[in-house]
């Protein structure tokens, strides 16, 4: 079906203070034939030395810049410049380049993609590349599998060659099982593999999850790298999430894994709780215990949140945003202290529909840094034409 | 006897706060003026046309009023009304009417044509109508069950009908459900369709996490948003060496495996500039026969070392990892590969002379 659709545009500007940097989001799309989307994420800091500039260094660096042709149709779609790419079992990944997706009506999707990886000019990697592809059919509404295939190039030697398979299904309205693996073909052998399967009741008044994951560090590595002579200890994680909707307004979680990294087992979970102060959930109250027990990781964290809202009419909203977290690591070292607070308040004032501006200052206390406190901000703007 | 008014004072207490609970968790209205479900099923039976209440309805575009009835409408037929305040204060929810404005906003949809093919059976699609406290906007499904949406999910072409998915924000109820922890099972589902999840996501959503550079994480980009899921809090940094750790393998899921000596460097937290000091504990490496933390803690997370002893770094490994070296061969038993050990990467750094 094509028909008139609306012009979009989009802008957000956040910034911070201590580290200084900023972003600058821009999007915009079309529905004229045939559908453009495009989009650009910019990234400036000065000073930020945690973010990637040295002191009084000014930085500015594009995370984002693609545009995107699609057919009205569903034919193809075709993306250009710098993007995320992840499709299939193909890890995401940054690059500059293209991706190309033709639609068959036998519902068979096939894809191509190549580019350079963004880290590609760093310490002799100048001359990474990358290309692959994938072939999936889809099921209709009961979900999608596919196969793909991806080369990694490192200055001039193949570094990565990986295939995989990913699968999302939907036997009944209930449950959602899906699974990806992915097996290096340079160091053959497993990568990485996921399955997870999730069901609710009808009433969705309990949604549970159960996971499995296993992972091969080296394999995961390019096969340049030293680091990959090692070996392949692997790592596998198993657990399950519950989340139960206890009352009309509180919802509950919890979530338990086992986990082993190179024969170190080990445990992590936590209990969620989120409290709707009103029947719409526009205030809220979260409170969350979490703990983690793992090889050399073994702390316990706390963490209390609220929406509050302060004024509401039909298109001005005002609220505030208290959070507080708190950890306490079982090993602290020395000059690290013994517990890490953090907190932020943020008041967001929405005057339209169409625009909203938030500030906030938060303060902790880390293992670098006795006093951490900082300033953040952001405006955005979101327009379409012709309104509806 | 002092007993007995204890007991009573405290199962007044436990009524009191049970009621102020009830309140609290919404399974009990507050004290304002009830809205109840709007008694449609009670209309029905009494063989009331929809168009009575609903008129104009059946000529209703994409655009203009939502047709729903007005008290001047309903003293109509209720020609006494109990209540001098407009009937919609009490009878019906307000979130029924503000599904109906959100769906005439957000979605492509015409009762006009809809009502010719129907005949004029509006039960046909508004099926809940006889579930008082149910919403009326019928469901995905529903539609699914007359039109041939198929073809379209297929290739999702969701544009036909919602109008402009990223604004419209609702989380998919169908399909891809976003409940429970979604988040830590976003990876999965994006892999096999991923394009059905740029529906609705932009790259910005991808790069915010996945992105070489993250100078903001989601929980910091939205940070008026606490109730948001996100894989890393704000207080992520003060454990993310350890979450390093519990998890090898892991960071390089999102980050590049360079993202971590970018930081780390900068901090003067490397051996590049170790301007604050060496982040590794006493006894990390020593000659033989020392406790050589390191060793462990390589093979348990390998990204975690790569990540700043990577490309040029190497060359402190090889320093002593070396054939004939003090620091002895890394492979594990039963090592094997298919690089050729004299050309190429890593093997030379190593193996020249063909050792």
């Amino acid at each position: 079906m094509v028909s008139a659709q609306p012009h979009r545009v989009g802008a957000e500007l956040w910034g911070q203070l201590e580290p200084n940097a900023g972003l600058i989001i821009l999007e915009g799309s079309s529905r004229k034939y045939p559908y453009i989307d495009a989009e650009a994420l910019v990234w400036g800091g000065a000073g930020a030395t945690q973010l990637g500039s040295s002191d009084n260094d000014a930085t500015f660096e594009a995370l984002v810049m693609t545009i995107k042709v699609r057919d009205p149709r569903g034919v193809s779609d075709t993306r250009l410049g710098r993007f995320m790419l992840s499709t299939g079992a193909v890890r995401a990944m940054h690059i500059d380049g293209g991706h190309l997706m033709l639609r068959a009506r036998s519902k068979t999707h096939f894809e191509v993609f190549g580019g350079v990886p963004v880290d590609g000019n760093i310490e002799g990697r100048k001359y990474d590349w990358m290309v692959g592809g994938r072939v999936s059919q889809g099921l209709g509404n009961k979900g999608m599998i596919g196969a793909s295939y991806y080369n990694r190039f490192n200055a001039g030697q193949r570094s990565a060659a990986e295939a995989g398979g990913a699968a999302a299904l939907r036997g009944a309205s209930w449950v959602d099982p899906s699974a990806k693996i992915s097996w290096e073909l340079v160091n053959p052998g497993l990568a990485e593999v996921l399955g997870t399967i999730s069901a609710q009741t009808a009433s969705r008044v309990i949604r549970g999850e159960l996971y499995v994951t296993k992972r091969s560090p080296t394999r995961m590595l390019q096969s340049t790298s030293l680091f990959t002579v090692l070996g392949d200890p692997g790592t596998l994680a198993a657990g399950g999430n519950l989340r139960w909707r206890a009352a009309p307004r509180l919802d509950l979680w919890v979530n338990g894994a086992l986990q082993d990294a190179q024969d170190d087992f080990g445990w992590s979970g936590y209990l969620r709780g989120v409290l709707r102060l009103d029947d719409d959930g526009k205030g809220s109250i979260l409170g969350e215990l979490r703990r983690q027990q793992v090889a050399t990781s073994s702390w316990t964290g706390l963490r209390l949140a609220s929406v509050i809202p302060l004024y509401e009419d039909h298109d001005t909203t005002v609220g505030l945003m208290p959070e507080f977290e708190i950890i306490f690591p079982d090993h602290p070292e020395p000059n690290q202290g013994n517990v890490w607070p953090w907190g932020r308040l943020a008041l967001r004032w929405q005057p339209t529909k169409s625009w909203a501006v938030a500030a906030a200052v938060e303060a902790s206390a880390n293992q670098i840094e006795r006093y951490d406190v900082r300033a953040l901000a952001r405006v955005s703007y979101q327009g379409q034409w012709p309104k509806k | 006897m002092t007993k007995r008014w204890i007991a009573i004072v405290a199962l007044v207490a436990l009524t009191g706060s049970a009621g102020a609970c009830a309140k609290i968790l919404g399974l009990e209205s507050k004290g304002e003026p009830p809205q109840a479900a709007f008694e449609h099923r009670a209309h029905v039976l009494e063989g009331i046309n929809c168009l009575e209440c609903h008129g104009g309805i059946q000529d209703a575009g994409e655009t203009g009023p939502l047709h729903l009835p007005t008290t001047e409408q309903c003293v109509g037929c209720h020609e006494e009304p109990h209540d001098p305040n407009p009937c919609s204060a009490c009878h019906g929810r307000q979130r029924t009417r503000h599904a109906a404005e959100m769906a005439r906003k957000h979605l492509r949809f015409s009762h006009v044509v809809h009502f010719e093919e129907s005949a004029g059976d509006c039960v046909r699609c508004h099926v809940d109508v006889k579930h008082e406290d149910a919403s009326l906007r019928p469901n995905m499904a529903t539609c699914f069950s007359c039109h041939d949406h198929a073809g379209q999910w297929d290739v999702r072409d969701c544009d036909g009908c919602h109008v402009e998915l990223a604004a419209e924000g609702v989380p998919p109820q169908s399909h891809v459900v976003h409940d429970g922890d979604f988040l830590r099972e976003h990876g999965v589902q994006a892999n096999a369709q991923g394009d059905l999840c740029t529906t609705c996501h932009t790259q910005r959503q991808c790069a915010a996490c996945h992105g070489v550079t993250t100078p903001a994480i989601p929980s910091r980009l939205a940070f008026d948003s606490p109730m948001r899921q996100s894989m890393h809090r704000a207080n992520f940094f003060s454990v993310h060496d350890q979450q390093a750790a519990a998890e090898p393998g892991m960071c390089v899921v999102c980050h590049s495996e360079l993202f971590c000596v970018d930081c780390h460097t900068r901090q003067g937290i490397s051996g590049v500039n170790a301007a604050r000091g060496n982040p590794h504990p006493p006894g990390w490496s020593g000659p033989p026969g020392s406790s050589n933390a390191h060793g462990r803690a390589a093979r348990l997370d390998p990204v975690g070392c790569a990540s700043c002893h990577g490309g040029a770094g190497e060359m402190l490994c090889v320093s002593c990892h070396q054939v004939g070296g003090p620091g002895g061969n890394p492979h594990p038993v039963n090592f094997t590969s298919r690089l050729d050990k004299n050309n190429d990467l890593p093997c030379r750094l190593c193996h020249s002379g063909g050792l």
